[in-house]
């Protein structure tokens, strides 16, 4: 099948809401990877990440017929997407009178040598972590989901303006995180730093 | 530096500017050494967050997510005999037909068959699937909204399902899922409907162990094992689902 003759997903909506089962599958195929992304990084661990993927996609199933067309399927995607992860944040956090599972450790000595580029990435996922859930959302999204400030705005139904300053703020805080804060090399008189 | 250099900086940054805003972002980062460091943390922290891994789900995982959807689809009474409803109507419709035509001398070949009408109902499962006429009790889609979706699920399961193998995860997602679909069909609004579909059906029962326990008439959903012992899940009155071991009789998982 070439790339035109491929369904967008509106059609397969369109499809799966005339009764027929296989387009919601196809339209699942298509997105699950990237929905679980998105819940892995708000949520910050696989299981809760999956969670809240199974909810989308139920929310999805049970209420495709609330889909307008107004904006782009990936969009209310998304939408759908971060408001489930919001719901089970908050879930979580009712419920938080047990402390959620450390990182696991690791102690063998032979494995030592692997850690390296492992250790990096699991500071930087822990700096994300670690983020207010709403900076957190916008960086995942605009960092690493590469959608545009406009389409954020959408998603979370916030102003542009708002989510660039969430990226900028996300961004400063893992920075600073990481032990990457860039030091100005002249401090210009009169720079009146809000 | 104010708050607009650092909106400016931060869609610099993800490269959300057009060429000519780029430019100008550009000088005015030169002139300010602030902005220009700035803007340097700001690229050093999006590549951190782009240098991770690209998550995809494993085999197991995958599975776990479309066991969920995968589901036979359980619906409401109403819903499950639309086809044999159908088929009824279909029968009376052409033998009063064939009656009245072969009354008036109409050529009967023309007509179809029973086994034809009876078929063409039993395959057309979205007409089947669509939301039956809100009955007493049960909560109408919301105003504005044209309710086409076939509907996740229903009251009872078609018959018992096989759930497999569960993890303890698995079983209270599931638990979970068996007693919202109560709300989910707007249920939890008549508990007092729930209890009598529950009395009527041949189904709403529980093991006398369970009964001695004190659990009430419910409907069997499905079964699977957990750690290897065999267990069976029931949706309870009241937005609630239960799990049992077969072999003790114990309650080994409940919702809420």
């Amino acid at each position: 099948m070439t790339e035109e003759d491929r369904p967008t997903d509106e059609g397969l909506l369109d499809r799966y809401l005339s009764g027929d089962s296989d387009a919601f599958h196809e339209l699942m195929s298509r997105h699950e990877d990237r929905v679980f992304s998105v819940c892995l990084r708000i949520m910050g661990d696989r299981e809760s990440a999956l969670d809240a993927t199974q909810e989308t996609f139920l929310t999805l199933y049970r209420k495709a017929n609330r889909f307008s067309g107004r904006s782009a399927f990936t969009t209310w995607l998304y939408r759908v997407t971060v408001n489930t992860c919001y719901d089970q944040l908050r879930r979580i956090r009712r419920h938080q009178a047990q402390p959620l599972d450390e990182s696991p450790q690791v102690d063998d000595p032979a494995q030592q040598d692997q850690l390296g580029a492992r250790e990096v990435r699991q500071e930087i996922e822990a700096a994300l972590a670690r983020l207010p859930p709403d900076f957190r959302t916008a960086v995942v999204l605009v960092d690493m989901e590469d959608l545009s400030l406009k389409e954020v705005s959408d998603v979370v139904g916030v102003p542009v303006g708002t989510v660039k300053s969430r990226v900028f703020r996300a961004r400063r805080l893992l920075a600073e995180s990481l032990g990457n804060l860039a030091p100005p090399s002249v401090h210009p008189i009169g720079d009146n730093d809000a | 530096m104010h708050d607009h250099d650092d909106e400016l900086i931060a869609a610099l940054a993800g490269g959300h500017l057009s060429s000519a805003e780029t430019e100008a972002a550009r000088a005015t980062v030169a002139s300010c050494p602030r902005c220009s460091a700035e803007l340097a943390t700001q690229l050093s922290a999006r590549q951190s967050l782009r240098s991770l891994d690209q998550v995809t789900l494993t085999d197991f995982e995958r599975s776990r997510l479309h066991h969920v959807v995968d589901r036979p689809v359980a619906r409401p009474w109403y819903v499950r005999l639309a086809p044999a409803l159908g088929a009824a109507a279909g029968f009376v419709l052409v033998a009063g037909l064939g009656v009245t035509l072969l009354g008036s001398g109409a050529d009967v070949a023309e007509l179809p068959t029973v086994s034809e009408a009876s078929a063409d109902a039993i395959a057309e499962p979205a007409s089947a699937a669509e939301p039956a006429p809100a009955a007493e009790g049960i909560e109408e889609p919301e105003a504005g909204l044209v309710e086409r979706s076939p509907g996740l699920l229903g009251l009872a399961a078609p018959g018992p399902l096989d759930f497999g193998d569960l993890t303890e995860a698995d079983l209270g997602t599931l638990l979970q899922l068996i007693a919202l679909e109560q709300e989910l069909e707007g249920l939890s609004e008549s508990v007092t409907q729930l209890q009598e579909k529950l009395a009527e059906d041949a189904t709403a029962s529980v093991p006398e162990c369970l009964e001695d326990a004190g659990v009430p008439p419910a409907i069997y959903v499905g079964t699977g094992t957990l750690a290897g012992e065999p267990i069976e899940l029931f949706m309870l009155p009241d937005n609630r689902a239960v799990a049992y071991q077969q072999s003790s009789c114990e309650i080994v998982a409940q919702f809420p």
